[in-house]
């Protein structure tokens, strides 16, 4: 027999068995309402399965279809109740049969005795006395004329009798009928099948005769064929040339007969009796094994590598086939307009080209594509079998079967998504007893699903399990090393649970049981990253897991945002570019400001870390001397410095930074000094940053082209490819770069999709969040922080009772929380950080521990539960409690005599100020810093409250200080309706903020709002008030 | 023209060319083909002795430094300069020399091994020395290790 052949039957085979679990679970989940259908479709696998590995003479595996079909039949026939153990037995013999068509050199080693028993059994079970036998037992046919007769199984006949088929001995000539006619054995076979059952195949052994006789010229093969066409239509249905067609049974003439007969009659009228049966089934193995133990031979010789091929349907090569005539006639016509010089000509032409080129890479791409179900049907069947072992109820749910994706990546898939399921199942859904303990339902749902996005696919595997502790994560990790104390500090949860994929940790057996889930995750992440895919966690803890896994539609070729920096050209591939901002330069110093000691932007009130490229990758910035016309290395290290003038965080001009400008004002050596800032916001997981670049060009679908081996280390970089002129353009890994970087997550936090209820909330702010002692969490309004300096512990000098320390040439008072407040000291053996602030113009230090972020967010304060002198209250971040500081009652606790010291100049006591503003907490705060400045405050929630209000007391208020956004009516309005009124109208109007921008600012002051002040800055509050009553 | 196939096994062809203003020598067998060099792309934050990567009819090929490689003057590109490509595990990859001078049959018999003198990386890439007719000496170079990326880092932890 032919390798080819063999081979496409394998091939088949394979396709046959692949819906095969999720069709057989389906049926075990259907219970006693059998689908039909489904069992049909299972039934006529198995049978081609038979049908085919008979033809072949692949023995092991006929004889093992043979029996797991006897039990489909059974089941279809309503003979035999489904139960999960007659599954199990069958998706096992399937798994057989499966292994034995992957390896078919090693098939006649395989051991079918175990399945075949069990199958056996089944049928022995269930089968009445009577009918039990009819499966072994055969009939002898022979055809009217009585010259050929066949031993056909007994069932066989019993079924054509009852459908009314015929039964027939169709003879091929293999070599004249089949070779020379150009058909081949498997479409001939697979044409039968479609009418009807082909029920077995014999080999006419001797007619083919030995080496000695003479050559050949013909390969008999017999076919018994089950069909309920009819005799006059047989020979045109089977296609017939030569072949000798008989009918052996005919289920009418039969009827006739049983008319007249009872059935015991006519079992009597078939040709068995037990003794004889037995051996003619040994003769009929022994003959089979003859064939099989030749064929085996012939085929250890050539042993069968199975070559992998792709189905593509005829249409998907018709397209392919259009386009590559198109092709050929687009070079006509450029090779023409080049010859005639047409510059019209040739622009048509190339447009014709890119067009033609682009669809015809589309269709090749479409003939590589193939449905994620693939990969996703394995896995009923795996949890199913889980659920067992593990003793848990499991159930699986998957969507978007029929989502398509390159070849490649479908087959690469298989391996990390099996891990993650079964991680899933094993590590992710908790026992039975411990779920119903927590009132989950009992069964485990593990979702899988997948999804487009944005031109690339998405993958989501869910649970609902006991999620990922990111904290047991991160403590393994540093415990195993792998991590430094200082970085896990910087660390929000997402990052720590993302640690999981760090090589190390999860293959530790310890792990799975503490860290609850990750043995090889970082195995996972390798093979995913191979594919250009990337994966993410989401964890709750008590509620589940959700990773999600970003892949592109294909490796090959990929849109790219082609950048420049200096003379390199670099890609960014599109899918992770979130956006392009291009700051202009007088916007530099609002939008870029540093954060601890990275800088950031802000986009839309978020802040997102930068990275300036070329410091990145090294390459050095160059600049033309205006003087010399030389091309210079530029030494400026900061962006925000480099461009312009740099506003610290509060807001002021740095001294030193302005200092700087002066020096170079007038004869500035920086030709860009004043150019604008090209950022690319890209992305990798969760994690956004910007990347400081010189130019943005376009972007263009690139072709990956693979670094050699001497990159492999790198993580720079993704590939590399060839742009048009012929130059490479290297191909950048976003998450290798951030990693590179070392950026964590700072906005990540704001991504968790968690923001619940917000009515009420304090609105969103800036907030620095940093530790008083380890774990004990503490924030504090951006706005109030001057700066922050990173210093060591033996910088804190203790004297005389006062804390301080050596800062720019002058002493530093500090304080820490637990001068006012119940709280722990700050440890000074640590790392400490200085949060410099000023109160009653003198600069002061609070005292704290790294890590330091910041975080801009919506937040709820109660200030009941924590309130004491030095805290006005505390909200939960993260499952977290932070508590609020109030660093002027800090101060006034260290410092009482500031405060006093101030008090006696007050001349305002007594004085009426109207406040406007919608959060409780700020209203409270803001009135008892208003208090502190000795004024009476009217306090209202929102605009037309203060606006009847100032009705109400029209002579006694003498100022409005109002928040800009409130219901009902905002700040400007109020402020609008202040002015347009006559008695009002020289009001003065302080605006709160937080960090606004000058067009808020702008648009106040058109609305009339006199001054603007911070919210949270009582001094200067308070100091502005009285220079506008003054 | 000297074929290969009318010299014995005993005799290898061998490419020589200039490092630095040494001569050194390449079994021709390995190298695919001599190009000029066109635009090498530097790889940033790549190993200091590789120069770049090239287009080599469509081909991403990795551009190594012989010159960094040997720890001796870093090649610098001008007119002379020439790429051997040579194919390795599967790979292309050029070797960057500041010029190539001829091709000739070296005897086996004429190959010495290394003078004692010659040390650190250059005795581990080096392996063998040759007269040539001038009487001037070049010295053959291992291309299994000047390729191999570990190879250096191995001798420095032997070394230490």
């Amino acid at each position: 027999m032919q390798d080819s052949l063999l081979n496409d039957f394998l091939v088949e085979c394979r396709e046959h068995l692949e819906g095969i679990e999720s069709d057989l679970l389906a049926i075990e989940e259907s219970g006693k309402n059998v689908d039909s259908e489904l069992v049909n479709k299972v039934f006529r696998a198995a049978h081609s399965i038979k049908g085919g590995a008979a033809f072949f003479n692949l023995s092991q595996i006929k004889v093992l279809a043979h029996r797991t079909e006897t039990v489909l039949d059974m089941i279809r026939s309503g003979k035999l109740q489904v139960s999960p153990e007659i599954i199990n037995i069958l998706l096992n013999s399937f798994d057989t049969l499966r292994s034995m068509i992957n390896n078919p050199d090693e098939m006649d080693s395989v051991d079918i005795s175990s399945q075949v028993g069990a199958l056996q059994e089944i049928v022995d079970n269930s089968v009445t006395e009577k009918e039990r036998g009819s499966f072994n037992r055969s009939t002898r046919l022979a055809d009217l004329s009585g010259t050929c007769s066949v031993n056909v199984p007994e069932i066989d006949v019993k079924t054509a009798e009852k459908e009314f088929q015929y039964i027939y001995l169709i003879e091929y000539d293999l070599l004249h009928d089949i070779e020379m006619a150009g058909k081949s054995s498997l479409m001939m076979l697979n044409s039968l099948s479609r009418m009807g059952i082909i029920v077995d195949t014999l080999f006419d052994i001797e007619g083919v005769g030995t080496l000695d006789d003479e050559p050949v010229n013909s390969i008999v093969v017999k076919l018994i064929y089950r069909t309920v066409v009819e005799p006059d239509l047989i020979e045109t249905a089977v296609e017939a040339g030569h072949e000798k067609i008989v009918c052996i049974y005919n289920p009418h003439s039969k009827k006739e007969k049983t008319d007249d007969t009872n059935a015991d009659t006519q079992k009597t009228e078939t040709f068995n009796d037990a003794g004889n049966d037995d051996k003619g089934g040994e003769a009929h193995t022994a003959n089979l094994s003859q064939a099989g133990s030749s064929s085996v031979e012939g085929r250890s010789k050539n042993p069968v590598t199975v070559t992998e091929t792709v189905r593509i349907n005829v249409e998907a090569l018709d397209t392919l086939m259009t386009h590559a005539g198109e092709l050929v006639l687009s070079r006509n016509q450029l090779i023409d307009a080049i010859s005639r010089n047409d510059q019209k000509a040739l622009k048509t032409s190339a447009q014709r080209l890119n067009f033609v080129i682009s669809e015809l890479q589309e269709a090749v791409m479409q003939t590589r594509l193939q449905p994620i179900g693939n990969v996703f049907n394995k896995f009923p069947r795996m949890v199913r079998d889980l659920s067992k072992t593990l003793n848990k109820e499991l159930h699986l749910n998957i969507e978007g079967k029929d989502v398509e994706l390159d070849k490649t990546i479908i087959e690469g898939l298989s391996d990390p998504l099996t891990h993650m399921v079964r991680n899933a199942a094993d590590h992710g859904i908790e026992s039975q007893s411990e779920r119903t303990k927590k009132g989950k339902p009992a069964a485990g749902t593990i979702t899988l699903k997948a999804f487009h996005e944005a031109g690339h696919v998405n993958i989501e595997l869910s649970d609902d399990g006991k999620g990922i502790d990111s904290e047991k994560i991160a403590d393994k990790a540093f415990s195993m090393g792998l991590i430094t104390e200082e970085k896990l500090r910087g660390m929000t949860d997402y990052d720590k649970t993302s640690l999981i994929f760090l090589p190390g940790l999860s293959t530790a057996e310890k792990v799975s049981e503490t860290s609850g889930r990750g043995v090889g995750m970082d195995v996972v992440k390798n093979n995913l990253d191979r594919l250009g895919g990337k994966v993410s966690i989401q964890s709750a803890i008590g509620k589940g897991t959700v990773f999600n896994i970003k892949l592109p539609l294909t490796l090959a070729i990929i849109p790219s945002l082609i950048i420049h920096e200096e003379q390199e050209r670099f890609a960014i591939p599109q899918v992770n570019v979130i956006e392009l901002l291009r700051i202009p330069s007088v916007q530099i110093k609002d939008r870029l400001q540093i954060v601890g000691d990275t800088e950031v932007v802000v986009v839309r009130g978020e802040l997102i870390p930068i990275v300036r490229f070329a410091d990145l990758l090294g390459i050095p910035k160059t600049y033309i001397d205006p003087n010399t016309g030389n091309v210079e290395i530029d030494r400026r290290s900061r962006v925000a410095d480099r461009r312009s003038k740099r506003r610290s965080i509060d807001g002021r001009m740095d001294v030193v930074s302005a200092e700087i400008e002066q020096r170079r004002t007038g004869k500035d050596r920086r030709v860009r000094a004043a150019s604008d800032v090209n950022i690319v916001i890209v992305s990798s997981g969760l994690l956004q940053y910007g990347l400081v670049v010189d130019n943005m060009r376009n972007t263009e679908e690139i072709v990956v082209k693979p670094l050699g081996t001497h990159f492999k280390k790198m993580q720079e970089y993704a590939g590399a490819t060839i742009m048009g002129d012929g130059g490479v353009a290297l191909i950048i890994d976003a998450t290798g770069l951030a990693l590179k970087a070392g950026i964590t997550s700072v906005s990540a936090a704001k991504n968790k999709g968690n923001i619940a209820d917000l009515s009420g909330s304090e609105g969103e702010h800036s907030l620095l969040i940093f530790e008083n002692t380890p774990g004990e969490c503490c924030a504090l309004l951006l706005e109030l922080v001057l700066r922050i300096e990173q210093i060591a512990a033996n910088q804190v000098e203790y004297k005389g009772g006062i804390r301080s320390m050596q800062y720019r040439g002058k002493s530093l008072p500090l304080v820490q929380l637990s001068d006012a407040a119940n709280a722990g000291d700050v440890p000074l053996e640590k790392e400490l950080v200085v949060i410099v602030t000023r109160v009653s113009n003198r600069e002061i230090g609070l005292l704290g521990l790294m890590p330091v972020s910041v975080e801009e967010r919506n937040f709820i304060v109660d200030t009941t539960i924590h309130r004491q002198p030095g805290i006005c209250g505390s909200m939960i971040f993260d499952e977290k409690t932070v508590m609020m500081i109030d660093v002027f009652e800090i101060i006034d606790k260290v410092y009482p005599e500031w405060k006093t010291e101030k008090k006696r100049d007050e001349r305002n006591v007594g004085t009426t100020v109207l406040l406007a503003e919608d959060s409780e907490f700020f209203r409270e705060q803001v009135t008892k810093y208003l208090n502190d400045g000795g004024y009476n405050v009217i306090a209202t929630s929102d605009g037309m409250e203060a606006w009847e209000k100032l009705q109400e007391h029209k002579n006694e208020v003498k100022l409005v200080v109002t928040d800009i956004e409130m219901p009902v009516m905002t700040g400007l309005e109020l402020c609008k309706k202040i002015r347009t009124d006559k008695t009002f109208s020289s009001l003065p109007v302080i605006a709160l903020t937080s960090l606004a921008g000058d067009e808020d600012r702008e648009k106040g002051l058109a609305v009339g709002i006199t001054d603007y002040q911070v919210k949270f800055d009582r001094d200067r509050l308070n100091e502005g008030i009285k220079r506008l009553l003054s | 023209m000297i074929s290969i196939e009318n010299t014995e096994q005993n005799s290898i062809l061998t490419v020589i060319f200039v490092v630095d203003d040494i001569l050194f020598g390449l079994d021709a067998g390995i190298i695919q083909e001599v190009v000029q060099v066109k635009k090498i792309t530097p790889v940033r934050q790549a190993p200091p002795y590789i120069a770049g990567v090239m287009n080599l009819r469509g081909r991403v090929v990795t551009v190594i430094d012989l010159g960094t490689r040997l720890e001796m003057q870093q090649v610098e590109i001008n007119d002379q300069c020439r790429i051997l490509i040579v194919e390795w595990k599967q790979e292309y990859i050029g070797v960057l020399v500041n010029s190539v001078s001829e091709v000739i049959q070296v005897e086996k018999s004429d190959i010495k091994s290394s003078p004692g003198n010659v040390k650190g990386v250059q005795q581990m890439f080096i392996s063998g020395v040759f007269k040539r007719l001038d009487q001037t000496h070049a010295c053959l170079l291992d291309i299994d290790k000047l390729l191999d990326p570990e190879s250096r880092e191995n001798e420095k932890d032997r070394v230490e």
